[in-house]
């Protein structure tokens, strides 16, 4: 039942050919060196798919880092020459890359967009700089080991070749690893929304950082091996044009999957070292390469394999996002029978087991520019209860939601859940404190699958760490399963297990609205945002929606639902609240709020009667 | 402390720093019209220097032709980096990686193609139509050169601030920037914008290429320096914004010639970066960035 999988085999294939050629062709040192040059270019690009690729964040000066590491193993290495072997100069250039990773990462993150890529960039173009100026680091000469005399490779030959193959092969399992554990999917999810990731409580600033300096250890790493290898280091080995090769090497491999850096990394780094006389045409060659694999590829060689799932062909598994619990392979792990298509709402309250929580919203004001968009609202979402908003477009429905996510900070009044302050919050630490929301054009991740999708929530309310998960210690293991179990529980509740393993991005606008309801149950929230849930939902669906609402209330939520699908609302909630021009027009049960003169006014002009349905 | 030598480094710094300017006010037109960061835009500026420099030194042609040379040549490669490496990404919502690192690659391309007609030369001065002799305003020396880029900058600057103020093409623009979809409903063709925006750009670094040519020296390997400087002017004034990005560019300017005369002309290259560390550490956003509202 286990069947090869196609990134696993060309995996295996290539570390195995890479592993041999040197026995089956006895080559000589230098073709062996040449190699170990490759391979520590490696090393940075798989580092640089983890922030770039996974985590989606730019970043163009991969070199900086590697040449900081290689730099500060020389010099250790220079200076202590009888006691410093490859651990040692490993370990400095780690230390001294996390160093460096903090320094950048902890200002260029702050703006967020290009600024990490733009700062990155700058610090490749200026460490050449420094280094052929610093007396310290030998000026343009650079630092030779070979003449030190103290120095000896006490590793060298073909085990300096295989050990520096290992630590590349390691470097990709641990990617992969990374890439399929709990940090890993934060990280997909940020890449895929900024605002989702912090919908769902991931703290946008930290997680870049933790990705960022997961790239930066692989690339110092390489800088360790690049010096130990080829015994020296001098301004020209961390040229700015490296930084943009280790790019062109993730691009046209393909960013954001495992092998991506790896198969792109021997085709680009490779081939650098064997342009031989047309060396000179590099830059215009990998340049060219860069922007046609990019307009046209951007998925890289290895998403070839991932644009050819795509294709709905049956036989095939479903597409997914690397990294994410494949369909079929996680619902047979989740050992759950599926009562394929059939929404299930008494799942819910198994579910969803919130400590009851007040939402409480007092004199609430928010701006933009001249235009007040809420203007000092009062409302009360009780535990339990469904609370209606309704208005008009522009009466400030979506403004107040983003105002109680923590999207937007009001100018004034408070909001809190119990005794808890939420105003001034960040996203992620509103989300933190219970309240899940879903949005007006849902946000999925397009290339998971619909399991995917509700792992990502569904890991809030199961413990777990993320090295556990990455290690697959049996905690980990335990705590993953029981998020899967979770997520798949979630799909069932509301008639989406039967499709868990198909691709988000395929599925009809309503099943992606109801995977978005899914997600939000899967945190175990106190109180659950609603945003035009039922817009574009057919009549099963919305019979799915309706019971769902309704045993999200049962099972003690707070439930907050804008909708302009009056009758819905009328009928599911409990209380009603009408905004119109960023104010309070009434607010009572459905019965006070559709006999309100003020409402018929407002909404069916002076000639309606009390009565009328607004 | 003599500070004649402080007043000098501020106004070479100027001077200096109007290239720079040139590159920021290039970068805010692209960017105001496609939410590109065109990272080419410095090798776009090396281009002009060294067209300048083969028209002048090598062809020995007068002044008039080189600039006519130069006003054609950079926008329209400008022009082609549009419909190669950008168009195909405007068109692709969502990805917001591709464009950075294309017009990163089309500047690699430019760098490389220049390099090897250029040559393994050393970089040489080009020939100027002003005097070499100091103006004296004062205690301050300073050169004619020097002041015709400061000069340039101005009058770019007031240039596009009218284009964008005064005509249809200006506004519409600005539109195409703030919603593509909206403005192309109203008739607006949002990838005749996006050339346009390419062509001033091109134009604005064709401009800038000759008028520091005699400056900067015919040096092909200045283009990404040029970049990141023109992403620290902006970053310090603020995305967006024309005024912000020449404060920022002057800024950039002055702390360099301030840091050669005090700290070490070699280590020129932290000056900037020790601005770009204080405006992250202080106001990350820049100084002129107005806030914009999130559509969630």
């Amino acid at each position: 039942m286990t069947r090869v999988r196609p990134g696993l085999a060309v995996g295996v294939v290539v570390s195995a050919g890479l592993a041999l050629w040197p026995l089956v062709t006895s080559a000589e040192q230098f073709q062996l060196q040449r190699l170990e040059y490759v391979l520590a270019g490696l090393m940075v690009a798989i580092g640089l798919n983890i922030v770039t690729g996974y985590a989606g964040q730019l970043s163009l000066g991969p070199g900086a880092i590697f040449g900081v590491g290689g730099y500060t193993a020389a010099l250790v290495a220079d200076r202590l020459p009888t006691h410093t072997g490859l651990v040692v100069m490993c370990a400095a250039a780690l230390v001294a890359s996390a160093v460096v990773g903090l320094v950048i990462g902890i200002p260029a993150l702050r703006v967020g967009g290009f600024y990490l890529g733009m700062t990155t960039l700058f610090f490749a173009l200026l460490l050449p700089v420094v280094v052929s100026n610093m007396t310290l680091t030998k000026k343009e000469r650079g630092i030779s080991l070979l003449a030190n005399v103290d120095f000896h490779q006490r590793l060298h030959g073909l085990g300096l070749y295989e050990v520096s193959l290992a630590v590349v092969v390691v470097l990709v399992v641990g990617s992969w690893a990374l890439l399929e554990s709990r940090t890993g999917h934060r990280f997909v999810t940020l890449a895929a929304s900024e605002e989702l990731a912090a919908s769902l409580g991931v703290a946008g600033y930290r997680t870049k950082l933790l990705a960022f300096l997961w790239s930066a250890l692989p690339a110092g790493l390489g800088g360790a091996f690049y010096v130990y290898t080829q015994q020296f280091i001098s301004p020209g080995s961390v040229a700015p044009t490296l930084s943009i090769y280790l790019l062109a090497a993730c691009v046209i491999g393909g960013f954001g999957t495992v092998l991506g850096p790896y198969v792109g990394g021997l085709l680009v780094i490779g081939l650098s070292q064997y342009l031989g006389r047309f060396a000179q045409y590099e830059g215009v060659i990998f340049g060219i390469l860069l922007v046609l694999f990019s307009v046209t590829l951007p998925e890289g060689l290895v998403g070839i394999d991932v644009r050819a799932r795509r294709m709905p062909t049956p036989w095939r598994n479903a597409p997914r996002l690397p990294g994410m619990p494949a369909g079929r392979e996680a619902v047979a792990a989740a050992a759950v029978t599926v009562d394929a298509g059939a929404a299930d709402p008494g799942l819910v309250a198994q579910l969803v087991t919130p400590d009851a929580a007040r939402l409480r919203i007092s004199a609430v004001r928010r701006a933009f520019g001249g235009v007040t968009a809420v203007d000092g609202v009062d409302l009360v979402v009780e535990p339990g209860t469904v609370h209606g908003l309704v208005g008009s477009n522009g009466s400030g429905k979506t403004t107040l939601l983003n105002l109680v996510s923590g999207f937007h900070v009001p100018d004034g009044g408070t909001i809190a859940l119990c005794d808890e302050r939420l105003d001034g919050q960040a996203p992620h630490r509103v989300a933190a404190a219970g309240v899940a929301r879903t949005f007006q054009t849902p946000k999925v991740l397009e290339r998971a699958t619909l399991l995917a999708n509700v792992v990502v929530g569904a890991e809030r309310p199961v413990p777990g760490g993320g090295f556990a998960s990455a290690l697959r210690t049996p905690r980990g293991r335990d705590a993953d399963g029981e998020v899967r179990r979770r997520a798949l529980r979630c799909l069932q509740a509301l008639g989406l297990a039967d499709r868990a393993g198909e691709a988000a991005g395929t599925q009809p606008h309503g099943t992606r609205r109801l995977l978005e309801l899914a997600r939000a149950l899967a945190v175990n929230p106190r109180v659950v945002l609603l945003d035009e849930p039922a817009a574009g939902l057919s009549a099963a669906e919305l019979q799915v929606l309706r019971s769902a609402i309704a045993a999200l209330a049962a099972a003690g939520v707070a439930v907050l639902l804008v909708e302009h699908n009056v009758p819905l609302v009328l009928e599911v909630a409990d209380h009603v609240t009408v905004l119109h021009e960023g104010t309070v027009l009434a607010s009572g049960t459905p019965r006070q709020v559709v006999t309100d003169r003020h409402v018929a006014d407002a909404f069916l002009g002076q000639a309606a009667g009390p009565g009328g349905t607004p | 402390m003599d500070w004649r030598l402080l007043v000098n480094a501020i106004v070479t710094g100027l001077a200096i720093g109007a290239v720079y300017g040139l590159i920021a006010v290039g970068y805010t037109v692209v960017f105001n019209a496609t939410r590109v960061f065109n990272l080419a835009q410095g090798d776009l500026v090396m281009v002009g220097v060294l067209l300048t420099f083969w028209a002048l030194n090598v062809e020995h042609w007068p002044q008039a032709v080189a600039v006519a040379v130069v006003v054609v040549a950079v926008p329209t490669l400008a022009f082609v980096e549009e419909r190669l490496v950008v168009r195909p990404f405007l068109r692709r919502p969502g990805d917001n990686i591709g464009w950075f690192i294309s017009t990163l690659a089309f500047g690699l391309v430019l760098e490389t193609v220049v390099t090897l007609l250029y040559g393994n030369r050393p970089p040489v001065a080009v020939a100027s139509p002003l005097p070499k002799s100091a103006v004296h305003l004062g205690p301050i020396a300073t050169t004619p050169q020097l002041l015709l880029a400061l000069a340039t900058l101005v009058i770019s600057t007031v240039l596009v601030e009218a284009f964008y103020r005064r005509t249809w093409l200006g506004q519409a623009m600005r539109a195409t920037a703030d919603d593509r979809e909206v403005a192309a409903l109203r008739g607006i063709e949002p990838g005749r914008m996006s050339m346009l925006a390419f062509a001033i750009g091109g134009l604005l670094a064709a401009v800038g290429g000759y008028a520091v040519a005699p400056i900067v020296y015919a040096d092909v390997s200045i283009g990404l320096t040029y970049s990141i400087k023109g992403f620290i002017a902006l970053a310090v004034g603020g995305f967006g914004s024309i005024r912000g990005a020449i404060v920022g560019a002057l800024a950039i300017g002055v702390a360099e010639q301030v840091f050669d005369v005090y700290a070490d002309p070699r280590y020129e290259i932290l000056a900037g970066l020790g601005l770009l560390m204080v405006i992250l550490a202080v106001r990350p956003t820049g100084l002129f960035r107005t806030a914009v509202a999130r559509e969630i």
